[in-house]
């Protein structure tokens, strides 16, 4: 028995002291995928507090045979993808050429983008992708997991995740190149 | 320019990057890269944009404050547990404080009124009927002493002719012995007999004899006219010594 089943067996008991092991031992991961779901500190910080207090509630009926992490993943995509959902009927519309001109050098206009900059822009421009879309994206991309996995994670058939990923990745060069920045 | 073939080979290059296109769907979009300029610099263009994805993968944004964050969330746990503690005494207090609601406390005080009512009406109905009983039995042997089969009815009568000692208690006829369980007593004679023993010491040691001492069966002592335990009472009212001892029974 590994280490981290043993203090999930513990935490499964109500032990607090081994439920703030796993908290300490995977907020960072936690952070970074919410982090990249949400692009905003203190709403990512939101999302993982809430995340660890739906791991606490449902920690009883969690299957040992399964990956924690994996459980982890699912919960916190899913939580990400309400707060997507509800900020998009909120209708915050993200300006994305003012933000172009914010990551621009202001003393020097114009200059190309540097690698950063370009970095910046990408992360911008994945805020703006349709919430499903956007998960996909992160999930695949920046989290490097395979197209099986992220199906398993949103519930979804992998074709579906194919074609989610297939637009977001085209939505983000057509803007790419909409904004004049060449790669 | 861009014909169909560019834009069918654009979205296989899309797929070609994600490493989802088959070996043999590469070759022709291999082929095409080759004579088609612009899908060459388009797939350049897609693997510098890959390059950077995967900059942005490299980056690891973490809190600014993990311990502020772990103590939160700890915090919010505590609280849910503590939250689910109340709940759960708070369960057991609404079911006390619902047993001394109003409503329910006068549901329950008529109920027990009733359940004890009903009990004292059940018992003064059980009391009568066996009195009725007892009464039906007394009428029904009257004129009649029972007593066991073990008892010995030649002591008896030996008793009670020692005791007679007017001689009237059996010439005339006061007890009978009608069969081995039923002794007949007359009552004028019984009266009389009562009445000539002027002594209480002996008419008690008679009555002791006809009542047969320690035996139950002698309780429901009868004349010959029917007289039940209470008339006998009545009968003997004031000889206070025989009333004291027929109590005592």
């Amino acid at each position: 028995m590994t280490d981290l089943t043993e203090k999930i067996i513990d935490a499964k008991r109500g032990d607090l002291e081994a439920f703030r092991t796993l908290v300490e031992n995977h907020q960072t991961f936690v952070y970074r995928v919410a982090y990249r779901f949400l692009s905003h500190r203190e709403d990512a910080e939101d999302a993982v507090q809430e995340c660890f207090i739906r791991v606490w509630k449902n920690l009883s009926s969690f299957d040992l045979n399964k990956k924690f992490t994996t459980w982890l993943y699912c919960i916190i995509t899913n939580l990400c993808l309400d707060r997507l959902r509800s900020a998009k009927r909120k209708d915050n519309k993200i300006d994305i050429n003012a933000d172009m001109t914010l990551i621009k050098d202001t003393n020097n206009p114009d200059a190309l983008f540097n690698n950063k900059q370009i970095r910046e822009v990408i992360r911008k421009l994945a805020d703006t992708l349709p919430p499903k879309q956007r998960i996909v994206f992160v999930l695949r991309d920046l989290e490097d997991k395979d197209i099986n996995s992220v199906a398993g994670i949103l519930k979804m058939s992998p074709k579906s995740v194919k074609t989610n990923l297939y637009f977001a990745r085209r939505f983000l060069r057509t803007k790419l190149l909409e904004l004049n920045i060449e790669l | 320019m861009k014909t169909h073939k560019c834009i069918y080979y654009e979205k296989q290059l899309y797929l070609y990057r994600a490493g989802e296109l088959p070996d043999r769907e590469r070759d022709r979009l291999n082929k095409h890269l080759a004579s088609c300029p612009q899908c060459a610099a388009f797939a350049k263009k897609l693997k510098i944009l890959d390059g950077k994805i995967e900059q942005l993968r490299g980056e690891q944004p973490s809190p600014d404050n993990p311990v502020a964050l772990t103590n939160n969330i700890m915090r919010a746990v505590t609280s849910i547990e503590k939250f689910k503690k109340y709940q759960k005494a708070d369960k057991y207090g609404n079911i006390f404080k619902l047993l001394f609601a109003p409503r329910l406390r006068f549901a329950l005080l008529t109920a027990i009124v009733f359940i004890v009512s009903l009990f004292f009406i059940q018992e003064a109905l059980f009391m009568d009927r066996i009195a009725r009983l007892e009464r039906k039995i007394s009428r029904s042997t009257a004129a009649g002493i029972y007593t066991t089969e073990k008892m010995n009815y030649s002591v008896l009568e030996n008793k009670l002719s020692s005791l007679d000692k007017s001689g009237s208690f059996l010439q005339n006829n006061l007890v009978t012995v009608k069969n081995k369980n039923k002794i007949v007593i007359d009552e004028r004679s019984l009266t009389a007999l009562l009445e000539s023993y002027k002594s209480v010491k002996i008419q008690n040691e008679l009555l002791i004899e006809l009542l047969k001492n320690k035996n139950p069966d002698l309780y429901h002592i009868t004349t010959k006219n029917g007289l039940d335990q209470a008339e006998i009472k009545e009968l003997l009212r004031n000889k206070r010594e025989i009333l004291q001892f027929i109590n005592e029974l």
